[in-house]
């Protein structure tokens, strides 16, 4: 378990991190959102040990990572957001000496690599220095560390950014396998897709504060009322408004087109019947959408930007 | 799972990025060699009067190639700390910070002795030295690079730009070559610069190393070297220590 106890840090006295406090339970994925300068990474960094927290605590597993931050490294795993090994050496030098400074046995260790390396398709390019390589296949590295190392606490900061499709899924199962071990999972990311596929919960950070947790569906629940049919006429039929908004659970309904917008609670179960309603007025239907809230609209919401 | 804080690891790394271009170190020997061979032959010829000038400034180029290999030292924490932003991931790793920086700075000072391993062989070769002062030519060249390792650690530390770091590499070794008894005796320097040549830790190493020569171990050379040696060294751990605040 992570816990953050209303922590702060500043550098010059600009704030980066306000007061955050949230837990994170064992073996959860849990993810964290929020715009490029929101204070992920500062955040991450701080329960790391490599920044000192300004004010607050935080404890991994029980240990305060001001007062015992070797316990605490021996414990987590970051996978960097950009690359960082030295780019001089392989693929291969690389994750050996990660493996090998977090206590990996060899044999273990080298198994460990091969898997990873065949997974991510890097078999033959984990010859090559890593400065030859391209931007995806350094982030593989990058990831391929924390694959290498399972750590108790993993943390993956960004870890699809510059990949493509079928290893932007690689990548997810791997992160799937690593929390069915055991391992508690920080998810770092401004991607709603991945956030919201990947976590068991979500921390929702704006301007270094943490503004809403909790997992991603119910953090949908709370803009219930928000979900939108829109049905496609074949011509607007004005008449229709006073009809739909008989429906309690209807706020709001308009005609934008030939497309009528209906706002309202329980979109899902009102679809059929608000068709009914329509057709039942000589509406002719030629195509019904339903939109619900979606982690971007959540986002939003709670602070009032979007984010990307 | 419990990792392993040994600073066998660090300085295992620091042995591998180094010694992964081996190119730089055979023109790093190649260097001393063409500076032991060129300037010390054509410099021998037109030198009388001091010995063989050949055999006198053979631990001075020897001592060059330390000044080199000890500042990769201070630019690989540079690089670490600018331009990758590597030292996040470092300090992320189950190492105390103390520790690690220690041991980055030791590995440092190893790393130039064995650098400069093969030039030292050859001047006891030259020198017709017995094993044991070999292994005090050793030494000589492990404190002297421990100390240009401390300041070059230093200003890696302080060095916001790599101009800036490449120029106090530069007068150091301007210093370190021209301010000390590098390439004359004491007796013909200008006054000036005899004075300051007292004090260069270079004088106090290319000294000791000639002293070997005759057989003698000058501990009046060797205590200082060691101090600066040591001073410096923890100079720079205390900088680069700082670097690691957050």
């Amino acid at each position: 378990m992570i816990e953050f106890r209303d922590v702060w840090k500043s550098f010059k006295n600009v704030y980066a991190v306000r007061g955050v406090t949230c837990t994170v339970q064992d073996k959860e994925i849990f993810g964290l959102l929020g715009p490029n300068g929101a204070g992920k990474t500062t955040l991450i960094m701080t329960m790391a040990t490599v920044y000192r927290a300004t004010k607050g605590d935080v404890l991994v597993e029980g240990h305060n990572v001001n007062t015992e931050p070797e316990r605490v490294k021996e414990l987590i795993g970051i996978a960097f957001q950009d690359a960082k090994y030295d780019r001089i050496l392989t693929a291969r030098e690389i994750l050996q000496w990660h493996g090998k400074v977090t206590g990996i046995d060899k044999s273990l260790r080298e198994k460990r690599i091969d898997d990873t390396l065949a997974k991510f398709g890097l078999t033959t390019e984990a010859r090559k220095r890593t400065w030859t390589l391209s931007g995806g296949t350094k982030k593989k590295i990058e990831n391929a560390k924390i694959f290498v190392q399972r750590p108790k606490v993993a943390v993956f900061d960004e870890p699809t950014a510059y990949l493509d499709v079928p290893s932007r899924l690689m990548v997810w199962e791997m992160i799937d396998e690593l929390r069915d071990e055991g391992s508690t999972v920080v998810l770092a990311t401004n991607m709603m897709d991945e956030a919201d596929r990947m976590s068991d919960r979500v921390g929702i950070m704006s301007k270094g504060e943490m503004v809403q947790v909790g997992p991603p569906d119910k953090l949908k629940g709370t803009l219930r009322g928000r979900d939108v049919i829109e049905l496609k006429l074949k011509e607007p039929m004005p008449e229709l408004l006073g009809e739909v908004t008989k429906v309690e659970e209807v706020h709001d309904a308009r005609f934008e087109g030939d497309v009528l917008k209906l706002e309202l609670s329980n979109g899902r179960e009102l679809l059929p019947h608000m068709i009914n309603v329509v057709t039942a007025k000589g509406g002719q239907i030629q195509s019904a959408n339903l939109k619900e809230p979606s982690l971007e609209d959540v986002f939003l919401h709670y602070t009032g930007t979007k984010l990307t | 799972m419990a990792g392993s804080n040994s600073p066998i690891h660090v300085i295992e790394r620091d042995f591998r990025v180094f010694f992964a271009d081996r190119f730089l170190l055979v023109i790093m020997f190649v260097n001393f060699m063409i500076d032991l061979g060129v300037s010390g032959l054509s410099l021998s010829a037109l030198i009388t009067g001091y010995g063989n000038y050949f055999l006198y400034i053979a631990p001075g180029a020897n001592l060059v190639t330390a000044t080199v290999a000890s500042f990769q030292s201070g630019r690989d924490i540079w690089r670490e700390r600018i331009i990758h932003d590597t030292q996040s991931y470092l300090l992320t790793l189950p190492f105390g910070k103390s520790r690690f920086a220690f041991s980055r700075l030791f590995s440092g000072m190893l790393r130039t002795t064995l650098t400069t391993m093969p030039g030292t062989i050859v001047i006891a070769v030259l020198y017709h030295l017995s094993f044991p002062l070999f292994l005090v030519g050793m030494l000589i060249m492990m404190l002297f690079s421990g100390a240009v390792c401390g300041l070059s650690v230093v200003a890696a530390s302080m060095a916001s730009s790599l101009e800036l770091f490449t120029t106090v590499r530069s007068t150091a070794q301007v210093y370190l070559s021209f301010f000390s008894t590098q390439f004359y005796p004491a007796s013909i320097l200008p006054p000036a610069v005899s004075i300051l040549s007292n004090f260069n830790p270079m004088t106090w190493a290319v000294e000791s190393f000639r002293d070997l020569q005759s057989g003698v171990v000058d501990v009046a050379l060797l205590a200082p070297l060691t101090g600066l040696a040591l001073a410096l060294l923890f100079t720079g751990y205390l900088f680069y220590r700082r670097t690691m605040e957050y």
